[in-house]
């Protein structure tokens, strides 16, 4: 398996950051001068499979990143992006967080065509989103390991209503 | 970054458009809403389920956002991600910032957009363009950042055990400042009050606690204002000005002061804060004029050196390759570099579901209780 970023890390030519779950990078082909790159240490092919925590130490470095970008290098705006899975552009397979310091009329442009869809559109749009990021935060209580003796009333609570249900069946 | 008082923040506040969204005032598609952030729908969006994620409480930009804050928001960014994956049968999310109108912000609001992406859409504007940069400048670029960046993340490393102290030493501090001009100018600016700034900003109060701040003082006066990028210039060469001796005298004439003792006068001090005998060699200017950032020219960057920066690498990798062949070993933790931690530690590894079993268990129950209601 060869990634090409994960060579990155384990060289130290392009490492201006590393820690245990991530390090940041300057990009050697960026798209403007001191372009960084924060990726998670452990290789990930999508943003979906980095872990909670990791995704938010990625972007407390990115973010303290902008700020010395801003400082150091005079930038008068910066660019954070993720380019997740192939259709967004995603170039490389390791997740990583682009930190794009900016100036005025620098040639990069990020515009995109806005489009005009009607109220219905957006609502039935709205709708199946929001069904979906019901889920979110979810997965948080998943994690959380219940402990043994709550387990085991659920049980018998459990075969309790099974029990008397059993019982309502043997009613003739 | 720009300071604002508050009553200009209140000001922008009240004419923000996503705050009144907040508030109740004006329509929106909400789609997910916590105590900390909302998402909506954009509503000229890049794409159809183009959805925009954002603090409650106004913030300008990103840096000032609170990192608890940032934190929480990045993993609900990766949960509506997740779902617009679902949702809209897409292979592809972009997640984007920008921050201030330079980088393309419109409305003075930090917020995230999420956008889906499938093959072959419209909206191309993602694809990063590439260009070549001088390698020596790369070079500069690494030692100046990784420098600033192992002082600012500081606290991160000391939480990992990567660190021994979170504290930073004095003298890393004033390099801090002196690599660092935007915050020397805002330190310089606020130097009478500099207690007061110091406390109202978290931040700075990490870095400053337990510094002699005459000290500090000191150095920042002593400093002229035109000498700020060549500070940088001379940190990487590792030269010492004679700058030490200086300060010294400053704090002896501040002590001095305060004991209410008589105080020689010493105007060359503050008329002289650069030794005679120094002077800028052509390198050096060289160095600073590479480091402003005004002066680089892409274009002829790009002609000067075409192929440069591929070749090392290339090279580099087969070596890497071989070594890690011959030790059989995969390379782990390579701690940032010169001055501390003299051990290596294994990096920790998450397991997310230890308890596979216990989690199938409980679904069964949940599904039997769910039944039967």
């Amino acid at each position: 398996m060869t990634c090409p970023i994960c060579d990155m890390i384990d060289d130290d030519k392009f490492v201006v950051y590393q820690d245990k779950l991530a390090v940041a990078l300057l990009v050697p082909n960026p798209a403007s001068e001191g372009h960084i790159a924060v990726v998670p240490r452990e290789h990930h092919a999508i943003l979906e499979q980095v872990p909670d925590n990791v995704i938010s130490h990625m972007f407390i470095i990115a973010n303290r990143v902008s700020r010395a970008v801003f400082e150091m290098l005079g930038a008068q705006g910066t660019n954070i992006t993720v380019n997740n899975g192939i259709p967004a552009g995603q170039a490389s397979p390791h997740v990583m967080v682009n930190i794009i310091p900016r100036k005025e009329e620098d040639g990069i442009d990020f515009m995109w065509i806005p489009s005009q869809p009607g109220p219905e559109e957006m609502r039935a749009l709205a709708t199946k989103i929001k069904d979906k990021c019901d889920y979110i935060g979810h997965e948080v209580i998943k994690e959380k390991p219940l402990d043994l003796d709550k387990k085991n009333e659920i049980k018998q609570a459990a075969e309790e209503i099974d029990y008397r249900i059993k019982q309502l069946e043997r009613v003739p | 970054m720009a300071q604002m008082t508050p009553e200009e923040m209140a000001a922008q506040k009240e004419q923000c458009i996503f705050c009144q969204i907040i508030a109740g005032k004006r329509p929106a598609f909400k789609v997910y809403e916590d105590e900390l952030l909302v998402a909506m729908l954009d509503i000229s969006p890049a794409a159809n389920g183009h959805v925009l994620l954002m603090p409650k409480e106004h913030y300008p930009i990103m840096p000032v956002v609170p990192e608890p804050v940032l934190a929480h928001l990045f993993k609900t960014a990766k949960g509506v991600s997740q779902a617009l994956l679902k949702a809209m049968l897409v292979s592809g999310t972009n997640i984007f910032v920008a921050n201030n109108p330079a980088a393309g912000q419109k409305i003075p609001h930090f917020l995230v957009h999420i956008i889906p992406r499938e093959q072959g859409d419209k909206v191309d504007v993602f694809n990063l363009r590439k260009i070549q940069v001088n390698p020596e400048l790369m070079q500069e670029l690494q030692k100046a950042l990784s420098g600033n960046l192992h002082l600012i993340m500081r606290d991160k490393l000391a939480e990992q055990g990567l660190l021994e102290e979170a504290q930073i030493s004095e003298e890393d501090l004033l390099k801090l400042i002196d690599t660092n001009p935007k915050l020397k100018e805002f330190l310089k600016a606020n130097i009478d009050k500099l207690d007061l700034v110091l406390e109202s900003n978290p931040q700075l109060n990490m870095m400053f606690k337990g510094k002699d701040l005459v000290k500090i003082k000191a150095h920042l006066q002593l400093m002229p204002e035109d000498k700020q990028y060549k500070a940088v210039g001379e940190l990487l060469k590792g030269k010492k000005s004679h700058r030490k001796d200086v300060e010294k005298e400053y704090v002896d004439k501040v002590e001095k002061e305060a004991a209410g003792l008589p105080v020689p006068k010493e105007p060359e001090i503050i008329a002289e804060p650069e030794p005679k005998d120094y002077e800028e060699t052509p390198e050096e200017r060289q160095l600073r004029e590479k480091l402003s950032v005004e002066n680089v020219e892409p274009e002829k960057l790009e002609k000067a050196t075409e192929s440069k920066i591929v070749e090392p690498l290339k090279t580099n990798k087969k070596a890497k390759r071989k070594v890690k062949k011959e030790l059989d070993e995969p390379a782990q933790e390579e701690v940032p570099s010169e001055t501390q931690e003299p051990e290596q530690k294994p990096i920790e590894k998450e397991s997310p579901d230890n308890e596979p079993e216990e989690a199938a268990d409980l679904d069964a129950i949940a599904d039997l209780l769910g039944g039967r209601k």
